[in-house]
């Protein structure tokens, strides 16, 4: 939903995976959103509120930096 | 898709076909709609239709989507996400009602007919409502 490429990354996949790949769609059950808007935040399409991004965090039994991160938009500039 | 999405597929079908209706009857069946009255009738109808078609529809998309995927295609509560870009949807939508508003007014005001400001008014409302759902459909596409 933002303008522009987003810059918040994320580690959900490798988080399900850990978690004996838990599905998306249990994943979604757990935090309280629908299984579409887990999917928008894995792929980078979509930044979740910050307390979505807590519920996540804590779906996986992590501090929320282990699962979020932010990419300046300069670092992502000198990259490019 | 989701639910939420094939709901928008269906508003657009729908709206267009009550659309095309509307322009149909009107070229039809001329001498029906010589007075502003009759004219909002028509208009009014539109709505109707417009309403208990998306109902019938939608019943008719979950139930062949289901069959098709094998399982129930259900509405999920709206969570963060959909409710941002419901409201974004909207606010698209309330900006082209507005603007038809006002062509409307200026339709009257440039001495065209009433009757011609009622359509003007309807088609505002019309792609007041394919605006909501096209916004929500890519909304939905980019995340």
């Amino acid at each position: 939903m933002g303008k522009g490429r987003p810059h918040i990354t994320n580690t959900i996949r490798v988080h399900r995976f850990n978690a004996g790949e838990m599905t998306q769609a249990a994943l979604a059950e757990k935090v309280g959103v629908t299984r579409q808007t887990i999917v928008a935040i894995e792929q980078g399409r979509y930044s979740p509120s910050l307390e979505v991004a807590f519920r996540i965090a804590d779906a996986f039994g992590v501090p929320i930096t282990a699962v979020f991160g932010w990419e300046s938009p300069a670092d992502t500039a000198e990259g490019e | 898709m989701s639910h939420k999405q094939w709901s928008a597929v269906v508003m657009i079908a729908v709206q267009l076909a009550v659309v095309a209706w509307v322009v149909y009857d009107r070229n039809a069946n001329p001498e029906q709609y010589g007075t502003l009255r009759d004219v909002a009738v028509q208009l009014a109808w539109a709505i109707g239709y417009a309403i208990v078609l998306n109902i019938v529809t939608i019943i008719v998309v979950v139930i062949l989507v289901s069959i098709a995927r094998g399982e129930e295609l259900k509405d999920e509560r709206a969570d963060e996400r959909d409710r941002a870009i419901a409201a974004r949807s909207l606010r698209n939508a309330y900006f082209v009602l507005s603007v038809g508003g006002l062509a409307a007014l200026l339709t009257i005001a440039f001495a065209y007919s009433p009757i011609a400001a009622l359509y003007v008014l309807f088609a505002a409302m019309a792609l007041a409502a394919l605006t909501d759902s096209v916004s929500q459909l890519v909304y939905y596409g980019r995340g």
